[in-house]
């Protein structure tokens, strides 16, 4: 049984109530649940853009949200990749990143960058502004910008929201490659179950801030 | 405080000091106001400040009224119809915004006195031999203060109203058309209700400034309260007395953007998506002649005329003098205006970078708080800040002489620092209403994205706010430079010893009546004023040729 990497415990803010979930190391968890059910709120509260009004928040044995307690969005080893992408439009794809490599020598960043592009096959992108790519190329330049710095915790929120149906498809399945390639820890929120289907090891629904009983990848119905 | 700001603390640095450094000279305008006292404001509150307030109302009430038929009129028009030289005019319409009110004042003065063209044309035409023999409207006055004020500042209000009209009230004057009323009856009861926030929003920024003016009234002799500011402080030498009636000028003003709140409050603010004009109804005949010739005028009154004459007066000063002297003003002038643009920018967006940092009340209110200056007159502020200045000025020339025995004279006041604090107070406003349009289309997203991936606030700033705001900034500093390089009053009243600008340069020849030289200065004043001119027109193309802007 692979050790605890997250644990929250009690967790309220907004629409969120005393929310408690445990993702174990190298596991990936996919909440789904209707729209305004609290998920961006809780990716938000864990990687620090958002304060919860009381709960704790663990991550890998460190405390990063308790009790006066609060570990800013920029020192958790936390990435997150928005439904909107949020790629800087005034950097190139190769700027993008190494946006979140600092701190790391030239030549060892430019080498982390060049895995990861190669990862998510977008090497010859590299030289491209953001409106320069379609939805899917934009998609795969944001997961490689949160994957590069090795986030111990990656959140996904609604990663295929902005995709036609058939590369939602084909890049669902790229991701669960992905993301067992690199063995990061993921918690991945959608509102299609079909998307957690193929993504997650498990997965759980978020309803009116409640967390309901996990439902195994079995028994999962592929949409509502 | 929340803890999402933890570690973020030393940025509220900076909406505390912007915050300091405009309410410094207003709160000490407030409490010399209640506490000043001397014999000079005994005199003035008996004989001067009913003559100087009642007249400050009427040059505001008068270029309010004449800039509200001016703009209005005309941004309807070239909205809405077809005639010849539409397309021309509607961009000339902004053109007399490039001349300031004091420039303008010094044009028609020197057209329409006794022994200026008009009148020796009319001499000659009706052939009278002198002035006394015919009545003919005086040009010193305030009615002329009125005429020049308006030509320089109606186009706030074209400005304004002419996208509400062109793009926004468009959708309802077709569904007015459609349930029967006729042109008249749509324009006076659909659309201007539904413009009625923007030409507020205009005709109070002619108020402010016609409000704020020193050069015009001046120069025509007509006593408002920014003049009696400055005859009290420069030749009764009475600081208490001039701090009196600036906290009342203060006070005016407020009561002026309390007005203009109350009157925008709860109306609809625009926000409609409607197409624009695909056909303009084609006007024939007189009437569209009359609709060229009303739009024509103001373009010819307020910038063809005085363009023209300043030229032909300027062009013989060009002879024998030598270029030196211009252009060692123009260039001090120019550095004086752009270093503290400069400063104002970067304070501007320190200020709006800690509110989007924190999202606190405080911080919002503090950005609020720093545009206040541009409602208040450059003379006001200018008292404002040497009160303090002198006060400090005192303290740090006991001191040195009590620890050091060094005897010095005043170190801030009448310094180039003291002119930049009172830039600061007066023009935040115009960069932080530049920067806040480049700030609300940079998504919060971008912000944390940042720090998500591990970059905290300076690089966010850095990295992605600086590159991304490139041209807000740009528009900041050239705006905030400008205005900067017009301003004249709080130049007068502040600038050291020996120290000109192109602005005072030009008053001070104008009251010399030594047209040639001012009207040099004064084509300098308009060539830059042409700069924000263009990049308005530029503004309200792209702002508005696309009603739904991808967000």
């Amino acid at each position: 049984m692979p050790a605890l990497l997250l644990q929250v415990n009690d967790l309220a803010r907004f629409t969120v109530c005393d929310l408690s979930l445990t993702v174990a190391a190298g596991e990936s968890l996919g909440i789904y649940g209707p729209s305004g059910g609290g998920k961006t709120t809780l990716l938000r509260c864990l990687a620090g853009l958002e304060l919860p009004d009381h709960g704790e928040v663990r991550l890998d044995g460190q405390v990063l949200n308790g009790p006066g307690v609060f570990v800013p969005p920029e020192r958790r080893p936390v990435g997150l990749v928005f439904q909107s992408f949020a790629l800087f439009p005034h950097l190139t794809v190769r700027e993008n990143v190494l946006f979140g490599l600092q701190g790391v020598a030239r030549a060892q960043s430019e080498k982390i960058c060049a895995e990861f592009l190669e990862l998510l096959k977008i090497s010859e992108l590299a030289g491209r502004y953001p409106h320069e790519m379609s939805g899917g190329q934009q998609q795969r330049v944001a997961l490689a910008r949160s994957l590069a710095p090795a986030p111990k915790l990656l959140l996904l929120d609604e990663p295929f929201s902005n995709l036609d149906p058939e590369l939602r498809a084909d890049l669902r399945r790229e991701l669960r490659q992905v993301l067992l390639q690199c063995g990061v820890t993921t918690l991945l929120v959608s509102h299609e179950r079909s998307d957690l289907a193929a993504c997650c090891d498990r997965t759980a629904r978020l309803s009116s801030g409640v967390l309901e009983p996990e439902v195994s990848q079995d028994a999962l119905p592929l949409d509502e | 405080m929340s803890k999402l700001i933890q570690g973020r603390r030393l940025w509220l640095g900076w909406p505390l000091l912007a915050t300091a450094l405009v309410l410094t000279p207003l709160l000490t305008l407030v409490y010399g106001g209640l506490t000043a006292s001397s014999d000079g404001w005994n005199h003035l509150a008996e004989h001067l400040l009913w003559t100087y307030t009642v007249n400050s109302l009427l040059v505001a009430l008068g270029v309010g009224v004449s800039c509200l038929i001016l703009g209005v009129s005309t941004a309807w028009l070239v909205a809405h119809y077809e005639f010849p030289g539409r397309r021309w005019l509607q961009v000339a319409l902004v053109l007399p915004l490039a001349l300031p009110g004091y420039v303008m004042a010094l044009v028609y003065a020197n057209l329409l006195d006794s022994y200026g063209p008009v009148q020796q044309a009319f001499r000659w035409l009706g052939g009278y031999q002198s002035a006394s023999e015919y009545w003919f409207p005086q040009i010193f006055s305030l009615p002329g203060v009125i005429l020049v004020l308006s030509l320089s500042l109606f186009p706030y209000v074209y400005v304004i109203c002419r996208p509400v009209f062109t793009w926004q009230t468009q959708l309802y004057r077709d569904a007015s058309h459609s349930l029967g009323h006729g042109g008249w009856s749509t324009l006076w009861r659909v659309e201007l209700p539904l413009a009625y926030p923007a030409i507020v929003g205009g005709v109070s920024l002619c108020l402010f400034e016609a409000m704020a003016d020193y050069g015009s009234v001046a120069y025509y002799g007509v006593p408002t309260l920014t003049v009696g500011i400055y005859r009290t402080w420069f030749n009764l030498g009475d600081l208490p007395a001039a701090m009196r009636l600036a906290s009342i000028t203060l006070l005016v003003a407020f009561l002026l953007v309390l007005l203009e709140r109350l009157a925008r409050r709860g109306r609809y603010e625009g926000g409609l998506n409607a197409q624009p004009h695909a056909n303009r109804q084609s006007l024939r005949g007189a009437r569209a002649g009359l609709a060229a010739a009303w739009c024509a005028l103001p373009v010819f009154l307020g910038g063809v005329i005085p363009v023209g004459m300043l030229v032909a007066w300027a062009v013989p000063a060009t002879h024998g003098s030598s270029p030196a002297g211009y252009l060692a003003i123009f260039g001090q002038t120019l550095l004086l205006a752009a270093g503290s643009g400069l400063v104002i920018t970067a304070l501007a967006l320190l200020v709006l970078f800690t509110n989007r940092l924190v999202r606190s009340r405080w911080t919002a209110t503090a950005a609020r708080i720093c545009s206040l200056g541009y409602a208040v007159p450059g003379t006001v502020i200018s008292v404002g800040v040497l009160a303090p200045l002198i006060a400090v000025d005192r303290w740090t020339i006991a001191q040195l002489n009590s620890w050091l025995g060094w005897e010095t004279g005043l170190l801030l006041s009448g310094s180039v620092a003291g002119l930049v604090l009172a830039y600061t107070v007066r023009f935040l406003g115009v960069a932080n209403y530049a920067l806040e349009g480049g700030y609300a289309r940079l998504s919060r997203v971008l912000d944390e994205t940042a720090f998500t991936l591990g970059r905290g606030p300076r690089d966010l700033l850095r990295r992605v706010h600086l590159p991304l705001l490139r041209s807000s900034l740009g528009a900041a500093w050239l705006l905030a430079s400008i205005d900067i390089f017009k301003e004249l009053p709080a130049t007068l009243v502040l600038r050291p010893f020996n120290f000109d600008t192109v602005a005072t340069k030009t008053f001070e020849l104008a009251l010399e009546e030594q047209l040639g030289p001012a009207s040099l200065y004064a084509l300098m004043l308009v060539a830059l004023g042409l700069i924000p001119v263009y990049l308005l027109n530029s503004w309200i193309e792209k702002n508005h040729a696309r009603p739904a802007a991808p967000s």
